[in-house]
């Protein structure tokens, strides 16, 4: 299927074949109907999670002031802590305070929840797992379940023996999702010769491939950048808005709120401006959506192209070739991959930020309303492009 | 009410611009790409998001968020009141510096002052010794002098008693006798002896 495929290692295999592969949410365990349980992105989150609830609580610790009444409470023990130290208060008096002035200590547990959320995943990305682990484990998990294809499509005696899984899974493509759902449910003979190929776990599927129609298994290794995933940054960016809203309708009260969004003005011109603040509330979210998944995708994508050119040319000038460009494609690789440590700083500080921003937008401000929202609107428009520049230079 | 009608009226504008403007439909025509949000596999993913950032958020809440918070504003007090403090300290330090000096320049002033009259003391002591003494001394060379005066004044009367004594003794004998030139001469050759021998005595 792809050219590359008679090169060693599924690494290089894989990112020259497709720049995209260290983006595509692997299924790991899908129910009988083809959804999903677990994936290789919610195994990261899950990573971020127990990774979050272990050493946050740690730092936490060492940050809060002992109990021995001299100066030494006071002061924050281990390198970790001092660098969570140094971002939460980065967060609270350099970002959030600004913003939202005397109400900054209400949102920071958002705000540091959603940083060092977004961050863990951006970093925990850079980890090369899902190539280790295809390394490890590609030949041990692929290999035995093709093995053991073969040797039990003969025994079905449905004349598919000489059919390798591929095959077989395009044959299931011709039978349409609807009607492999209902024959997988009813469990007939015929379709468990098709499904042979699969790894099952009772009536779950393992390794799903999503590039197949039907029931396929295929081991693409387990890791990948959560925030590299859209339907994870539209849930954060969802998060983001309710809590947005909520606070804005908590602060201002939903009259408050509404008489916001219109600026105050009477009717036949409410209505626009109305319209125009709803797009508004809409962008906002739809902004910091794309913007942490196309600048964590575009990396990696960037990393798995530039890494691409070594196959491509071991596999289309000879092996001399594919050394000379693997030297300078993989040193340019590796100023990419710092610069991806970099982005990951900065993504997870953009979407924070922004989030402060767009919160501050909708408290009582301590000024007069209008002035305070044509302020507010400045800023923004200000932020708005510094970003926009920050994530052009990307 | 007619603001909340312009919102909804506009969320519902929302929803037909894009339709006639004629939005272009969903899905990419790359079968990869479409891989990247597959709600097979998206659905599931945005549900564990949502789940796991809410979960993380209410538990790190409780376990780290609050105890980091309290420890920076902590802080911050700590901080605000040292600086406080140090800067009360400062000013007390100043005033009391200050003071010092104004305590040394005063004590100063007054030690010259104290010096300056202990000096004037001094002087006025020596000048009045002084004086008493060339008081004293010219009392007693005044008494010196009167006494030798009076010691004087007594030899000479003794003196004179002497002389008219022995004049009369003299004019005695010369009147037992004629005095002859002779006699005479040796008479008051004799006198004269006898006063210088008395005077010799007296002295």
């Amino acid at each position: 299927m792809i050219p590359a495929a008679d090169m060693a290692g599924p690494t290089l295999l894989l990112a020259g074949g497709d720049p995209l592969h260290h983006n595509y949410d692997y299924p790991i365990i899908s129910l009988p109907n083809g959804y999903a349980i677990l994936t290789n992105h919610i195994v990261m989150m899950l990573t971020v999670f127990v990774l979050m609830l272990w050493l946050l609580p740690r730092a936490a610790r060492a940050i809060s002031t002992g109990k021995t009444g001299t100066s030494h409470d006071y002061v924050t023990k281990g390198v970790f802590a001092h660098l969570i130290e140094v971002l939460c208060v980065f967060f609270r008096d350099d970002v959030a305070k600004p913003a939202l002035g005397k109400n900054t200590d209400k949102f920071m547990p958002f705000l540091w929840t959603v940083f060092f959320f977004i961050l863990f995943n951006n970093l925990l990305g850079m980890v090369p797992l899902l190539d280790a682990t295809s390394l490890l484990f590609d030949g041990m998990i692929n290999g035995t379940h093709e093995a053991a294809a073969h040797v039990e499509s003969p025994a079905a005696g449905e004349g598919h023996g000489e059919v390798d899984a591929h095959a077989a899974g395009r044959d299931d493509a011709s039978h349409g999702s609807g009607d492999h759902e209902a024959a997988s449910l009813a469990g007939g003979v015929s379709e468990e010769s098709h499904e042979s190929h699969a790894m099952r776990l009772g009536p779950l599927v393992l390794f799903q491939d999503l590039t197949k129609e039907g029931t396929a298994s295929h081991f693409h290794g387990i890791g990948g950048t959560a925030t590299g995933n859209i339907a994870v940054t539209f849930s954060l960016a969802l998060i983001a808005i309710i809590i947005i809203i909520s606070s804005g309708i908590k602060s201002l009260g939903f009259g408050g709120f509404i008489d916001h969004l219109t600026l105050g003005t009477k009717f036949p011109l409410s209505v626009v401006i109305a319209f125009l603040e709803c797009v508004g509330l809409v962008a906002k979210p739809f902004a910091l959506m794309v913007r942490l998944f196309a600048n964590m995708t575009a990396g990696h994508v960037m990393l798995a192209s530039v890494l691409g050119f070594c196959s491509m040319a071991w596999n289309g000038v000879g092996p001399a070739g594919g050394i000379i460009i693997s030297v300078p494609a993989i040193i340019f690789a590796t100023i990419i991959g710092i610069l991806e440590v970099l982005v990951a700083f900065i993504q997870a500080f953009v979407f924070t930020f922004l989030t402060a921003m767009f919160i501050s937008l909708f408290q009582h401000q301590e000024h007069g309303h209008e002035a305070g929202h044509e302020h507010d609107h400045l800023h923004n428009h200000e932020y708005a492009l510094g970003d926009a520049q920050m994530v052009a230079a990307h | 009410m007619t603001k909340l009608m312009s919102v909804l009226g506009s969320v519902v504008l929302m929803g037909i611009v894009p339709t006639a403007l004629g939005a272009p439909e969903e899905g990419g025509t790359e079968a990869h790409a479409e891989l990247l949000a597959r709600p097979e596999t998206a659905v599931p993913a945005m549900i564990a998001a949502i789940v796991m950032f809410c979960l993380l958020f209410f538990l790190l809440k409780k376990l780290a968020w609050g105890a980091i918070l309290k420890g920076l504003n902590d802080r911050e007090t700590k901080i605000r009141t040292e600086i406080e403090s140090a800067e009360n300290a400062r000013a007390q330090a100043t005033r009391a510096l200050d003071d010092y000096q104004k305590e040394l320049a005063k004590a100063r002033t007054e030690s010259s002052a104290m010096i300056q009259q202990a000096r004037a003391d001094a002087q006025r002591v020596a000048d009045e010794l002084r004086s008493k003494n060339e008081a004293e001394l010219a009392s007693m060379k005044n008494k010196a002098k009167e006494e030798i005066e009076a010691a004087k004044r007594a030899a000479l009367t003794e003196l004179y008693a002497q002389t008219a004594m022995l004049a009369t003794q003299v004019a005695g004998r010369i009147l037992h006798r004629e005095i002859k030139p002779a006699d005479h001469a040796r008479l008051v050759e004799e006198s004269l002896s006898q006063i210088g021998s008395l005077g010799r005595n007296g002295d």
